[in-house]
């Protein structure tokens, strides 16, 4: 059965190596992570989630076949280790036709992977540079509840939020890649309301620094329906330790709360059949065509 | 004995038909343009309340008709797709009326104001007819704690619904809505969105729906939109949901006003700005306490995922055990409104009634479109292999509410 709370660590701090192409080693991040976990008067959790931001795996694509597994490997063993589960960030990894998949993995608290998010969208810039869309939009069955990822302009994807919280997750994470300047009301516009229009809890991880041409900017947001946070902010508040933003998700009371006011309920599917999906079709051969 | 209550019924009903009648609401309008004083008597600023000469020069109060176009510049000739376009969003306040003059004077006022600061287009609120509930006379006999449904049972027991009140009053409702706003519209030579009505629903009769609809400055009815996401509340009172959007080209823009709870999903604006929306009214009343970030969950992320201005009108008051708060506000894109905070302009207060008026720069919005057509926005692929299956598994597991 699925833990209902989880204790997330979200890492609230300037990309490691900002403008430069390495990622994250593990090493650092055990670092890091046993000065947090050994912060006195810590309550010991039933389940841990820690999460990195985009590309803390580096950016030299990794090649198709073995190769993603293998860089893997250290992090596998630092989350069974600690005997947490990792979103390490991501990376790109070469396609076996061809182009570039934005990845990002989860690994659970026995070191295994058990699932792998593709980003979906992709701006021009990123399609330009050879980036490819993915076509899966994964939900993973953790120990603490149905979880997606989503990276870069996913995050801002309302279509892919509505996917994933249709199909299930009660938590989104969202790895972002904002340029500068990311201020509230783009934040707001964001994960934000897209964890308010789905009732799902929203963790949010930003790069934050250079980035080939561009300046990122962002920081770790922890986010759930307005109704089950202070003020109705729709931000709940989490404590800054070693470089890491913590909070606790309180998947009971997510759940509490689709019982007393189920809003997914309230969606037209019929409207979205007739009108949406249509539309949708509409576009897409209206931008072949001009493409052609 | 049921058919003598029938005939009382039937009889009572056109008492308030005649009460409501036409020629009255011409007189009134006719009286009130006549009126220099007008809605804002005792408000400081010059020309406040008074309505155009050139406006009160055409009223003929002996026919109770306004005629002739109206003085109200800045009007586009058709085709010629506007630049610019100055909008009012109207924060009206319940008020129940035991007069039909009453219900007229305010929403009058409202226009008036919207006028008088050079709006092209007004939009009103969500059940902006709700005040005519008054002309009821049991009204008055409902317990004003308890919640509509709650206290008509405890009147009249469990043979009447809300919907069955609503429907017994709809051909007062439409007399005085419809008559008053198609009149407002060409008195002030403006775009009306008067708000919505509970009415009968055209495409399937029995069933009532909760409508919005639209008036050109000829005062001719233009389009019509059934809110297609209903509250929960509504569906207690028996009111069934749309199944469809539309937009309407004006000579302002292209045009469109989902209602209220439309706004809470992205799909609603998705549809309507994939049809090619520009302006988007939308009359709420939300029955809830003031809440920023509550409030904030409704048209203004619809217009950030959009790139589309966006109005809204709030329905304020306290009636029926319900307590209705909103900031009226004209959103834009961040990229576009000064603040870069996605606020044009927005109401003082959430419990006040207001007119908030703004300009809307079109032409920039449309540039904004054109170099986001640009950008790859949309996953096809993924959309055709997803949306359906997982839609119709959601709907499987939890009905939509129509079909509850």
């Amino acid at each position: 059965m699925a833990s209902v709370q989880v204790e997330v660590l979200v890492w609230n701090g300037k990309a490691p190596t900002a403008g430069g192409h390495e990622g994250w080693q593990a090493m650092d991040l055990e670092k890091k992570l046993g000065r947090v976990l050994a912060v006195e008067g810590v309550q010991e959790p039933a389940v841990r989630l820690v999460v990195l931001p985009p590309l803390s795996l580096g950016d030299e694509p990794a090649a198709a076949g073995g190769e993603p597994a293998r860089i893997l490997e250290p992090w596998c063993d630092l989350a069974e280790g600690l005997g947490v589960n990792l979103i390490p960030g991501s990376s790109l990894t070469a396609g076996e036709k061809g182009g570039l998949f934005h990845q990002a993995p989860f690994i659970n608290h026995k070191g295994q992977v058990i699932g792998l998010c593709t980003q979906t969208h992709l701006t021009r810039e990123e399609a330009d540079r050879g980036w490819c869309m993915g076509e899966e939009l994964p939900v993973i069955e953790t120990s603490f509840g149905k979880l997606a990822i989503l990276l870069n302009r996913d995050c801002r994807q309302p279509e892919v939020w509505r996917l994933v919280a249709l199909a299930g997750a009660e938590v989104v994470i969202a790895l972002t890649m904002e340029e500068r300047p990311y201020f509230q009301a783009r934040k707001l516009a964001g994960s934000w309301q897209n964890v308010q229009q789905n009732q799902v809890l929203g963790v949010e991880c930003a790069y934050d620094g250079p980035w080939q041409d561009k300046d990122y900017e962002g920081g770790a947001s922890l986010f759930a329906p307005c109704e089950m946070t202070a003020g109705s902010t729709g931000c709940l508040t989490g404590e800054e330790r070693a470089g890491f933003l913590t909070g606790r998700l309180d998947r009971e009371r997510l759940h509490q709360l689709r019982t007393e006011y189920p809003l997914l309920a309230q969606l037209n599917f019929t409207l979205y059949e007739k009108m949406l999906l249509p539309l949708y079709c509409r576009w897409q051969k209206e931008l072949e065509e001009r493409e052609n | 004995m049921k058919w003598a209550e029938q005939i009382k019924d039937k009889l009572f009903r056109q008492w308030l038909l005649w009460q409501t009648r036409p020629a009255r609401i011409d007189r009134e309008l006719a009286r009130l343009t006549a009126d220099t004083s007008g809605w804002q008597r005792g408000r400081e600023g010059p020309g406040i309340g008074r309505p155009d000469d050139a406006l009160i020069a055409q009223t003929r109060p002996e026919t109770g008709g306004v005629v002739g176009p109206g003085a109200v510049t800045g009007q586009l000739q058709p085709g010629s797709p506007a630049t610019q376009v100055t909008v009012a969003a109207v924060q009206g306040e319940l008020r129940l009326v035991t007069r039909v003059e009453d219900y007229v004077r305010q929403m009058f006022g409202y226009t008036q104001e919207a006028a008088r600061q050079g709006a092209q287009l007004a939009a009103f609120p969500e059940d902006n007819a709700a005040h005519l509930l008054g002309l009821l006379p049991g009204i008055g006999r409902l317990d004003p704690q308890q919640d509509l449904a709650g206290a008509i049972k405890n009147l009249t027991g469990d043979s009447v619904a809300v919907a069955d009140i609503f429907r017994y009053l709809e051909p007062v409702t439409n007399q005085v809505f419809y008559h008053t706003f198609s009149r407002l519209a060409r008195l002030f030579n403006l775009y009306i969105m008067p708000g919505s009505v509970i009415v009968s629903d055209p495409d399937e009769p029995g069933k009532m729906v909760n409508q919005a609809c639209l008036y050109d400055p000829q005062g001719q009815q233009v389009g019509r939109q059934t809110k297609t996401h209903l509250l929960p509340l509504e569906k207690v009172w028996g009111l069934s949901c749309g199944r469809e959007l539309s937009i309407y080209p004006t000579t302002l823009g292209r045009v469109a006003f989902p209602v209220c709870m439309d706004a809470s999903f992205f799909e609603s604006f998705r549809i309507l700005s994939l049809l090619g929306a520009e302006i988007i009214m939308l009359p709420v009343a939300n029955p809830e306490e003031y809440n920023y970030y509550k409030a904030l969950r409704g048209i203004w992320p619809r217009v950030q995922e959009n790139a589309v201005y966006g109005v809204k009108s709030a329905l304020v008051g306290k009636a029926f055990g319900l307590t209705l708060t909103g900031k009226t506000g004209i959103y834009g894109p961040l990229e576009l409104t000064p603040g870069r905070d996605g606020i044009i302009a927005e109401s003082e207060s959430y419990d006040r009634e207001e007119v908030v008026v703004a300009k809307l720069e079109l032409e920039k919005l449309r540039g904004m479109r054109e170099a986001e057509e640009h950008e790859t926005r949309f996953n096809g692929d993924l959309y055709r292999k997803f949306f359906p299956r997982v839609y119709r598994e959601f709907a499987r597991e939890n009905p939509p509410h129509y079909n509850k």
